[in-house]
């Protein structure tokens, strides 16, 4: 079913349509907030708050802008999770860009296997860039949002998020080797 | 040919490129000319220790410096394929020779092929039917009170709010009365001035209600009076009524007694005359 039907079946209240569009985007929903936040626990809390959010405004979206317009949804949704939490700091003093660096409590299957501990590398040094170079990251490397989404999205010129773009790839490329280089020399 | 025109073709000589005749004259010049032979060896011999002797950093180190912060401000255009074939080119020939820049060529690329795997993380199978159990009490009311309710909820609930709030408010005072072209900068002063006044017209009210209660009370009182009089005329005018009746009731009666006797007068007149009037008429005549 295309996303125009599915939306339109949703706005009616067929409960089916809704589960079906959950199903559809909770893992760019849930990834967006994990990227953001940065804990997987807080991230699904916040997954749905974000649900709802997108429950509550699906009468000002159309079909062919749902996935744009889920990412935006999501986007503002982390960022006024981290002003709470900032405002409003946890019972455990952590900085939210130092809880990239602790390892996970839960059992994680992707420490099982290289590409997992690939991926767990990105991860942590996603929690070493800068809010801003994260965020374009997140949103055009992970999400594959167009650079003009993208300007459109955080209100600054597209030739902004081109340089910005580069910066956090070499950024991350460079934390990323800085970080191989600090475990090789642990071994 | 001599010196100069070998000169001019020795870049063509070097890569092989020469016409044959122009080719076989180098060659002979060649044969003849010791400074041209020598200046050849000389070119090749530098071609061939170029690599060892790092001839291209000592340059640049002492010219344009290094080049890596060009190089590494056009990685992601390469990768994404947004650079021209001759800056393609420059670049690639960069991460040849320079082994730090290539690295991180290496792990952009590997960052290309790993960050769109994260684009959706799976969370476990509860998540879905939470999030249905969360957003079905909003099903009814999803238009209506409870949206805006929720609405500024929210908007209080948001952290910097009471920033805001005193903000905003510290603001509107200013304006309202802190700059000498704010409309009302000075309300205090009127609204003293203003107070006073209706102090002095609430007194000025005091005394004419005063004043006006008097009247009114004297209003009353003639009034009263006035009430009393009509009922006192009223009363005599009955008795006038029936003093006049009864004198009218003995005009009347007198009136009747009066016309009797005068009309008994009247009737024996009337015989008198006429008896006198018979009597002469049957009298002798004489």
């Amino acid at each position: 079913m295309d996303c125009g039907t599915l939306l339109k079946r949703c706005r009616q209240g067929d409960e089916l349509a809704w589960e079906a569009l959950v199903r559809q985007y909770q893992g760019r929903v849930y990834s967006i907030a994990y990227h953001y936040v940065g804990d997987t626990e807080d991230a699904r809390d916040l997954a749905q708050e974000i649900f709802v959010r997108l429950y509550r405004t699906l009468n000002h979206v159309d079909g062919q802008t749902l996935l744009p317009w889920v990412i935006r949804v999501a986007r503002n949704a982390s960022i006024d999770f981290l002003r709470r939490r900032k405002a409003r700091p946890p019972g455990r003093d952590i900085v939210a860009d130092e809880m990239w660096d602790l390892p996970s409590q839960a059992p994680n299957p992707e420490e099982c296997c290289a590409e997992g501990d690939r991926r767990r590398l990105v991860h942590r040094a996603l929690g070493h860039l800068t809010s801003l170079n994260r965020e374009i990251i997140v949103l055009k490397e992970i999400q594959g949002m167009s650079i003009q989404d993208i300007a459109s999205l955080l209100g600054i010129p597209i030739g902004t998020v081109k340089s910005r773009s580069n910066r956090a790839r070499i950024e991350l490329a460079e934390t990323i080797l800085a970080l191989e280089a600090a475990a090789g020399g642990e071994k | 040919m001599n010196c100069s025109d070998f000169e001019r073709r020795l870049e063509q000589y070097q890569a092989g490129t020469l016409p044959e005749a122009e080719r076989r004259e180098a060659d002979q010049h060649l044969c003849h000319c010791v400074s041209c032979r020598a200046l050849l060896e000389a070119l090749q011999l530098g071609e061939n220790r170029l690599g060892q002797l790092d001839l291209s950093q000592a340059v640049l180190s002492r010219t344009t410096g290094s080049a890596c912060g060009r190089c590494r401000s056009l990685l992601g255009d390469l990768l994404d394929g947004g650079l021209g074939r001759g800056e393609s080119e420059l670049v690639v020939s960069h991460l040849a020779a320079c082994a730090s820049c290539n690295s991180l060529f290496r792990a952009m690329s590997e960052l290309a092929e790993v960050l769109p795997q994260l684009r959706e993380m799976t969370p476990d199978s509860s998540f879905v039917p939470e999030v249905l159990r969360s957003t079905r009490a909003l099903r009814h009311d999803r238009l209506g009170l409870p949206r805006i309710l929720e609405f500024f909820r929210s908007l209080a609930q948001r952290p910097r709010f009471s920033w805001e709030a005193a903000y905003l408010g510290t603001l509107l005072v200013f304006g309202l009365f802190g700059t000498p072209f704010s409309p009302v900068h000075d309300a205090s002063s009127r609204l003293l001035a203003s107070l006073q006044n209706r102090e002095g017209l609430i007194k000025q009210a005091d005394s004419s209600i005063q004043y006006w209660r008097q009247e009114a009370q004297m209003a009353i009182g003639a009034s009263d009076r006035a009430r009393q009089t009509v009922s006192r005329m009223t009363a005599r005018s009955a008795e006038t009524a029936e003093l006049m009746l009864e004198q009218g009731r003995n005009y009347i009666r007198q009136s009747e007694a009066y016309l009797g006797s005068a009309g008994k007068a009247l009737q024996a007149r009337i015989v008198d005359v006429y008896r006198q009037a018979k009597g002469s008429k049957t009298a002798p005549k004489g």
